[in-house]
């Protein structure tokens, strides 16, 4: 992956530190993976995206439309907990191959007891889920990428 | 409202159990105390309520609600005498008799982001432990210490029912705050945490009014006040014990300002908190 092809997820990044009282970024540009200070105190590590998989549109950075077939982020509005289905003997909301709605619920992140059941802002196949159930989530981390279809 | 619409209430009220002594155009309540019935709990809320016997989920029931009721409408309460897939974290049954305990989900719309509801949250339960006198376990458990340990009296699960767009005008987004209390149950077959108001040695005569107390503490609450957690803070059990959460084990040292508990220096936003003996 080439410098320019990181820039819209320097960018997505950048807007985080300031949503996030992030201090300090540190990025990897081979394996992009990417280091993430908050205020000093808590280091956690996060893969934003495995390379060659990564989209070429990950956020509206400059108002550009995200091309056909580049795919839709679904992201996190909060940090919490992924979770994949309703309940641990449920099937999964969403598997990569899916046909899914607008509207339909693909995960649910859980905060303080607080359940949030995320929903698609978009019909199209699940492409890839990018958290593993159970994971702690950031806000705005990309939780899903949907292909139209 | 009309004079037929009073009336009717009126007698909806007396069917309840209300004791109304009516004397011309003045009516006076006598007792309500055992009253129960849906005209009765939106007296005593202050609140539209749907009351059933017998439901699936309260929180189902309220969802639904919230995702029809229009944006400066009242909110709805909705009231279960019997839960029959009553709900707790991660599909756990929450297990109770009919008729014995308050069974509820108080639908709920502060101005706050999807990322500042936690703290709101945490600052209801605080309001609800606060009627019940009793602690908090983190984030929301209603409970009373018990030796080394805790007794868990109550519990909140809560839903986050996202706004929808495609209504005209848009339909606001809402939390579902479903909260199951022990009232009179005396047995509690393989939950050998579980206590209730009566094995605490108190007497609830009258549930209704038990549960408008409990609601309008919710509805008293003011998300954007500055110290809206100092009263979770004054509440809370635990703090200062060993504690384990997932893989990390410390000392619970407090809620940091967004809710999240403190356990020895390193911020935790989920998880079961179990109290390790020492």
């Amino acid at each position: 992956m080439s410098l320019s092809d990181s820039l819209p997820q320097i960018a997505e990044l950048i807007a985080l530190m300031r949503e996030n009282d992030v201090s300090r970024i540190d990025y990897e540009d081979e394996q992009v993976n990417v280091s993430v200070r908050f205020g000093g105190e808590v280091v956690m590590t996060q893969a934003v995206a495995p390379a060659g998989a990564a989209p070429t549109a990950v956020a509206d950075t400059g108002g550009a439309p995200a091309t056909e077939g580049a795919g839709n982020i679904v992201k996190s509005p909060m940090v919490g907990t992924f979770y994949r289905s309703p309940d641990p003997s449920a099937p999964p909301f969403a598997s990569p191959g899916d046909r899914i709605e607008k509207g339909q619920v693909l995960c649910i992140i859980e905060a303080m007891k607080l359940m949030n059941e995320i929903e698609s802002e978009v019909s199209g196949v699940i492409a890839e889920v990018l958290v593993d159930n159970g994971q702690a989530v950031q806000f705005g981390q990309p939780m899903f990428r949907i292909e139209a279809g | 409202m009309s004079t037929d619409a009073l009336e009717g209430l009126l007698v909806a009220l007396q069917a309840e159990g209300v004791q109304l002594q009516m004397d011309g155009d003045r009516v006076r309540l006598v007792d309500a105390r055992g009253a129960w019935g849906p005209h009765t709990l939106a007296w005593r809320t202050a609140r539209p309520v749907h009351h059933h016997q017998s439901c699936p989920s309260t929180n189902r029931i309220a969802r639904e609600l919230a995702r029809v009721t229009p944006h400066g409408a009242p909110l709805p309460v909705v009231v279960a005498d019997h839960q029959s897939a009553g709900r707790g974290r991660r599909g756990r049954v929450w297990s109770a008799s009919p008729g014995q305990n308050l069974l509820f989900s108080v639908v709920l719309r502060p101005a706050l982001t999807p990322a500042d509801m936690p703290r709101a949250i945490l600052a209801w339960a605080a309001a609800m432990a606060d009627v019940l006198d009793v602690s908090l376990k983190w984030p929301n458990d209603l409970v009373v210490s018990r030796g080394d340990g805790y007794r868990k009296l109550g519990g909140i699960l809560a839903e986050l029912e996202t706004a929808s767009s495609d209504e005209v005008p848009a339909i606001p987004t809402s939390v579902v705050l479903g909260v199951g209390i022990n009232v009179s149950q005396t047995a509690f077959e393989d939950l050998p945490l579980a206590t209730s108001l009566a094995l605490l040695g108190r007497t609830v005569i009258d549930r209704a009014e038990l549960l408008g107390a409990l609601v309008q503490a919710i509805d008293a609450v003011d998300v954007q006040a500055d110290d809206l957690l100092d009263l979770w803070r004054r509440r809370a059990c635990m703090l200062g014990r060993t504690v384990r959460v997932g893989d990390l084990v410390g000392v619970a040292e407090g809620i940091r300002d967004d809710g999240a508990l403190m356990v020895s220096g390193r911020p935790v936003l989920a998880g079961d908190v179990e109290l390790i003996s020492r």
